[in-house]
């Protein structure tokens, strides 16, 4: 099965795309995806998450649009990247949104061509975007995202994700395939299995830092600025009584390591964080948690629907690309992983050639 | 003077109110920020703003949902003035996205002129808002009459021939890389990238040698795991690229020739668009206003033709809104003050500075052409509204009293142009007995000017020695005092303000002072000695 036939396969009605780092080839993924549309002649709708003020001049400078664009594709992007493409577009909509590189519009495309491509920089006004395009009727959204800590989770907003990476991640084949392993491993976190605690956490304002909930549900929200600095405090509000704790921002080593040293009752608290791509703990600590039977769960889980590799890093490595895809694809399994530049794919059982023209 | 400074504003409660009045639109809010107050010389124009504001307020009482449906209208309309302002200039030619942004202004604005029709609205506007047809039609050219903006074909023959051409080589230049692909990428099982490569595994050997043979492509590079190769382009796709390119430039170079044509209709009609814009930006600002009054069941301010401003319970809303939260209520005030001075005297604790900022807040409200919290409330235009800051001032280092007698240098400076003068406990930084006379001189001084001057005091004696209008707080009620007397006793002095009747009541010279001060003392239980002798002092 192919990307976009997994899309379909799972009802997808649109997709993230986020890279483990950059370089991890996320634009070639995305371009392979448009091509699979368009030759089963689906229609795309397409956006990205912006840039802050500081990527407007890597944008700018950037001399290649990279993004291919179909026709009659439904893109929401930045007016002055817009109008830069000299692309033949019928403007549909604007939407108040605000970048660095000026309003968010929403437009169809009327020729094939090369573009750049920014868009919202929150997952509030993303969310806006998404409904935006969903009006126009596309068979797939999809939204180029990033897995980095500054900017805002796309997996969340998508009902499927797929996770670009590649050599440029670690130095080794298996210390690749460790990290992409470990990565996959904190999308599979679930929400809780106590839907009274879901349904207090989905309730909540973005400006609740820290909650704690009790056993029998009373609530107590912490007003710290960061739990990571705070972690103390955190740990002094838990008691015996406490039944889970929700953490609306990162959650890093220092984090787990105190609640581990510090907190005596960690295998009876569950941990909460808004998805997985807010998780920024290492693998080590990850394991001492469970060990200890400690408990993250998330508030919207993740849809893993594939991982796409790249064996080239820009400091000129290239590893072996077959070996690298069948071992990622043997750790993640069922996952399916691609190599979408050689053609290949691999369910961990051999490798096969992706189904382009069936 | 200003009408009102910044300070005093915040001071009084009215910046707080009138951050309470919200426009939804970006143009509302621009009307908001551009508003001015208005001045004695104003009164007409006033009188004719809150008529309508009137006249609004009545017929959103009946018709509330229809105007749901125009907040939900305003809320999407986006300041435009620039774009509009831009097709004026003979230099700029609008984009696309800012022709969009006029036709979908021009629609809006015929939707928003549709209610306003149904909800007889038309008597806010001397003219009403006008339609476009014509251009709106332009602007559609060969897309329905949707609210999407694109240079189809029908705006131009060359254009339309230009277009035409492309995609007759962009079609030729497919079919022509079809020939040379298809096949290629039907043996190599996967289509050329937008590079135009195709890369192989090592393994897959028979698509390697297939390649290697092949004519139309090369190797470009090869490593220890895969092959690339690159489509090689004949001459044919060549000249095609650059017809193709050739054509594209002749493209923008006429969608250019349009859109400069486009922006010379949209600027005949700019004035137009622009008197749209202020005039959703009114009805806008107009609704923050009206629904601002229904929110806090305000009513009309009268104008009076004398300079006197009167209030029938009056209600600061601000400390209506506290005292609501500590579950008690604000007693609303009447007030009848007049040019000259009047005196305010009573207990501490008694609601004298805050009849002060009722009365600033109600005539800053009306003056703003909103609606007053008052049963009723008739005023007379001011020119400007003082209000005594008496804080210390830090940053100059004056004292308290350095502080106010600066300030009020200035008041009396202008205190013959029309003001409200406020001052709360007069001279209170100083001496007594000094204090007693410079407060004595000051009121003597405002009460022959042109201005309508309220002046609070602890000095009671003041009112009698210079024959001015005077009210007092009523005080401590004397059958709530003896109800509650052992609950005071027993709860201390927190809950006297059950006893206080803040009411105001205008004195007559010569009547007697309440002696609250010695009262609540007594209460408290006071040394019975102590309060004896400071009776007999009193009498003196």
């Amino acid at each position: 099965m192919n990307l976009l036939e997994r899309i379909k396969n799972k009802k997808a009605k649109s997709v993230s795309i986020i890279g483990m780092a950059k370089n991890t080839g996320k634009t070639v993924t995305l371009n392979h995806i448009l091509k699979l549309a368009e030759l089963s002649k689906q229609k795309i709708a397409l956006t990205t998450i912006g840039l802050d003020g500081e990527d407007k001049d890597k944008v700018l400078d950037n001399p290649k649009p990279n993004i291919v664009l179909l026709e009659n594709m439904i893109i929401a992007n930045a007016k002055q990247l817009l109008i830069e493409s000299k692309l033949d577009f019928k403007i549909l909509a604007v939407t108040g949104i605000d970048s660095p590189l000026g309003e968010i519009v929403i437009a169809e495309s009327k020729e094939s061509g090369f573009i750049k491509l920014s868009g919202p920089s929150s997952k509030y006004e993303m969310q806006i975007i998404k409904n935006k395009l969903a009006q126009y009727k596309p068979d797939l959204i999809l939204i180029d995202g990033a897995l980095d800590r500054r900017s805002f989770s796309s997996p969340a907003l998508t009902d499927a994700t797929i996770l670009a990476t590649g050599a440029v991640t670690a130095e080794s084949v298996n210390s690749i395939v460790n990290k992409v392993n470990y990565q996959s491993e904190l999308f599979k976190l679930e929400k809780s299995q106590d839907q009274r605690i879901n349904k207090i956490i989905s309730n909540l304002s973005s400006e609740t830092k820290v909650l704690i909930i009790s056993n029998d549900y009373q609530t107590k929200s912490l007003k710290l600025k960061t739990a990571l600095s705070n972690m103390e405090e955190v740990i002094n509000s838990i008691d015996s009584e406490t039944k889970a704790i929700y953490f609306n921002g990162a959650l890093v080593n220092k984090t787990i390591s105190t609640f581990i040293e510090k907190c005596a009752f960690v295998n009876q608290v569950e941990i909460i964080v808004n998805d997985a791509t807010h998780i920024f703990i290492s693998p080590m600590l990850f394991n001492r948690l469970n060990a200890k039977n400690g408990k993250i769960k998330v508030k919207d889980e993740i849809n893993l629907l594939g991982i796409t590799i790249n064996p080239f890093s820009p400091n000129g490595t290239y590893l072996d690309p077959l070996e690298l895809l069948e071992k990622t694809s043997k750790a993640v399994a069922p996952i399916p992983c691609y190599e979408v530049v050689l053609n290949k794919m691999s369910s961990g059982k051999g490798v096969e050639n992706i189904g382009f023209f069936e | 003077m200003d009408f009102l400074n910044e300070e005093i504003s915040k001071n009084i409660g009215f910046k707080q109110l009138w951050q309470e009045i919200e426009p939804v639109s970006e143009l509302g809010m621009r009307a908001k920020k551009k508003f001015k107050p208005y001045l004695v010389k104003e009164k007409t124009e006033l009188k004719l703003e809150l008529d309508k504001l009137e006249f609004l307020i009545n017929i959103i009482k009946q018709e509330e949902s229809e105007f749901f449906k125009l907040k939900s209208l305003l809320k999407v309309v986006k300041n435009i003035y620039g774009i509009v302002n831009q097709s004026r200039s003979k230099k700029t030619v609008l984009d696309d996205i800012d022709v969009f942004e006029i036709k979908k202004s021009i629609i809006q604005s015929r939707k928003i002129k549709y209610i306003i029709k149904t909800l007889k609205l038309n008597d806010l506007f001397e003219e009403q808002l006008k339609d476009f047809p014509e251009l709106l039609k332009y602007l559609s050219l060969g897309q329905s009459n949707s609210e999407s903006f694109y240079l189809a074909n029908d705006y131009d023959d060359k254009l339309e021939l230009i277009r035409r051409k492309r995609k007759e080589l962009e079609k030729k230049l497919l079919q022509e890389k079809n020939d040379l692909a298809a096949e290629i990428e039907k043996k190599a099982k996967r289509p050329f990238s937008t590079d135009n490569e195709i890369s192989v595994s090592k393994n897959d050997k028979e698509i390697i040698k297939y390649l290697k043979e092949a004519e139309e492509v090369s190797l470009v590079s090869e490593n220890f795991a895969a092959l690339t190769f690159k489509l090689i382009e004949n001459e044919k796709i060549s000249q095609l690229k650059s017809e193709i390119s050739e054509i594209k430039r002749k493209e923008e170079i006429q969608k250019n020739i349009i859109r400069k044509k486009i922006t010379n209709k949209i600027s005949k009609k700019s004035l137009g668009i622009m008197a749209n814009l202020d005039k959703i930006a009114y009805l806008d600002f107009m609704l923050a206003k009206a629904e601002f009054a229904l929110g806090i069941s305000a009513s009309k301010p009268e104008i009076n033709s004398d300079k006197s401003i009167s209030i029938k319970d009056g209600r600061h809303i601000l400390m209506e809104k506290e005292l609501a939260k500590k579950g008690m209520d604000f007693t609303p005030i009447d007030l009848e003050i007049k040019e000259g001075a009047t005196l305010i005297t009573g207990p501490n604790m008694g609601g004298k500075t805050v009849s002060l900022k009722l009365i600033a807040l109600l005539t800053a409200m009306a003056q703003h052409a909103l609606f007053v919290p008052a049963t009723s409330f008739k005023f007379n235009l001011r020119n400007y509204i003082y209000f005594s800051l008496t804080s210390d001032n830090i940053k100059t280092g004056l004292s308290k009293f350095g502080t106010e007698i600066s300030n009020l240098k200035t008041v009396i400076e202008s205190a013959d142009n029309n003001g409200l003068i406020l001052i709360d406990e007069i001279a209170h930084g100083t001496n007594p007995a000094e204090g007693y006379a410079i407060a004595y001189g000051i009121i003597n001084k405002l009460d022959k000017m042109k201005s309508i001057s309220v002046i609070t005091t602890h000095y009671q004696r003041l009112a009698d020695q210079l024959e001015i209008t005077h009210f007092q707080v009523k005080g401590l009620d004397k059958d709530l005092l003896s109800h509650y007397h052992n609950y005071i006793k027993e709860n201390g002095i927190d809950v006297l303000n059950k006893c206080m009747d803040y009411h105001l009541k205008k004195v007559e010279t010569g009547s007697e002072f309440p002696q609250d001060a010695i009262q609540i003392a007594d209460i408290l239980g006071f040394d019975a000695e102590i309060l004896r002798t400071a009776k007999e002092i009193m009498k003196k």
